[in-house]
């Protein structure tokens, strides 16, 4: 009766994210079997909130310093994203499927 | 890495001499300093609060930063307050009303209001006065006459026209702080304008508006819903992506009527479902045609198959052609619409056939939902 648009599957899509280790480690787990592990440390790091933007990487990791970062909440944006809160207090960055994706598979 | 070193004694000597946040405490002695770093003359500070007291800590705040820029080698600082406890600390469990950070214990967050609602759909259009608010109108009858359960949240703000398609002009009642909604035809409705008189403006600027928009979604009483009907405002406006990104939306139907204008402003409203990936279940051509009452004749008004051609063009289902007539208006403007009037007649059999199309979609295994949010 109705088929979804095609190029839609390409897209990664994940069924599960998994907050462990007291919330330093978010696991995903995308529709295509591929699971992704990223370390709160780094998606605080690599926040795409507009708060973050003006900052340097180097500025990004004095301001968060050599300590283990913690996310202390998930909440879902519609069905496209994820707006973490970390335990500094920061908020505002609007995590989508493609761009975890992105950060999972880029290393380090 | 760090080429200047502050001193850090003289950085603790400088934060001795601001009170913590009891008044009182110097900041180094109060135990409330939960980070203090610096790089290349740039000092980082940030002080643990009670989310409560936020507001009464500002002063401490920037009198923390004034001492902080005194101390010789200190190009700039930034003192940020925190609520968030320090690791291992025992975790206070709150109620989900509570402030993001005042809970250390990591948890999804879904609103509390439309948890029982198994799927909330949007009705939207690119351009006003096509005749969404109707056709939503109708549609959540049709689907209420399939045996869903159906709510209808009226989420055009500044137009709004539930209140009169269905007929309804009590206040809705409060409980337990959360919005109790009206019931017409098999549906559950509530509208900004079951809150403000019908000729009375509501003249908001955008936040004003978005936060009225969430507190509709979020401080109702929907109960158990199959379907959560939400009326869009026209346009790809705040209003649009606010409830996108506040909702878990099962889908989207954009209602069109046939010419290249309306058309134009369709696609736009299907791109913007696209980016925050939510997935278009159809388009509805709306004043598809009309039929003369006196002499049967046919005319296309605004053209016909212009909503199909689009649909297929942009790989989305077509849901159905509702036609201009009389007895669909009369019937909206009196409060029971075409639906509900006369179930057996023409008009609403294509309501009903556009209802088990959505029904069947939204039922389909294949959507794609928001993945599981697992903590721990």
């Amino acid at each position: 009766m109705s088929e979804p648009a095609p190029d839609k599957k390409a897209e990664p899509w994940p069924t599960q994210l998994r907050l462990t280790d007291e919330g330093r480690l978010l696991t995903v787990t995308f529709d295509s079997g591929e699971v992704l592990a990223l370390a709160s440390r780094k998606l605080r790091l690599a926040t795409p909130s507009a708060e973050a933007k003006r900052l340097s990487p180097a500025e990004r990791e004095a301001q968060i310093g050599d300590r283990p970062v913690r996310i202390t909440e998930i909440e879902p944006v519609g069905n496209y994203a994820i707006r973490p809160t970390f335990d500094d207090g920061h908020s505002t960055g609007i995590f989508t499927w493609a761009y975890l994706a992105e950060l999972g598979r880029s290393g380090k | 890495m760090e080429t200047v070193l502050i001193d850090e004694k003289a950085i603790a000597e400088a934060l001795s001499g601001v009170n913590g946040p009891d008044g009182r405490t110097p900041l180094t002695r109060s135990g409330a300093i939960a980070g203090l770093t610096q790089r290349d003359g740039k000092v980082y500070l940030s002080i643990l609060v009670d989310p409560a007291g936020a507001a009464k800590a500002e002063p401490m705040r920037q009198a923390a930063e004034g001492a902080l820029r005194a101390v010789a080698g200190v190009a700039s600082a930034i003192v940020t307050l925190t609520s968030e406890r320090a690791p291992g600390a025992p975790a206070p469990r709150g109620h989900s009303h509570a402030p993001a950070a005042a809970n250390s214990a990591p948890r999804p967050r879904v609103p509390e209001s439309v948890a029982g609602v198994r799927h909330i759909m949007a009705v939207a259009s690119g351009k006003g006065g096509v005749g969404k608010s109707t056709v939503a109108a109708n549609l959540a009858i049709a689907m209420a006459q399939e045996g869903w359960r159906v709510g209808l949240l009226d989420a055009d703000v500044f137009g709004p026209s539930a209140p009169r398609l269905f007929g309804l002009t009590e206040k809705p009642k409060v409980e337990q702080s959360f919005l109790v909604p009206l019931l017409a035809h098999g549906v559950k409705v509530i509208s900004i304008g079951l809150m403000i008189e019908e000729e009375a403006p509501v003249v908001w600027r955008g936040p004003m508006v978005m936060s009225a928009v969430t507190q509709l979604l979020r401080e109702v009483a929907w109960g158990e819903l199959d379907c959560l009907v939400v009326d869009m405002p026209p346009g790809t406006g705040d209003v649009q992506l606010t409830l996108a990104q506040s909702a878990p939306l099962a889908g989207a139907i954009i209602v069109s009527t046939p010419q290249d204008l309306a058309l134009i402003d369709a696609r736009r409203g299907i791109a913007m479902f696209d980016k925050v990936k939510i997935p278009v279940l159809g388009i509805i051509e709306n004043m598809s045609y009309f039929i003369c009452p006196h002499c049967q004749g046919r005319s296309d008004i605004f053209a016909h198959g212009g909503a199909r051609h689009e649909a297929e063009k942009r790989g989305v289902a077509f849901l159905g052609e509702v036609p201009l007539d009389m007895e669909i208006r009369e019937s909206s403007d009196s409060g029971s619409p075409v639906a509900a009037a006369s179930p057996d007649g023409a008009h609403a059999r294509i309501f009903r056939a556009i209802a088990r199309n959505v029904i069947g979609q939204l039922d389909a295994p294949v959507q794609r939902a928001a993945p599981k949010i697992l903590i721990g």
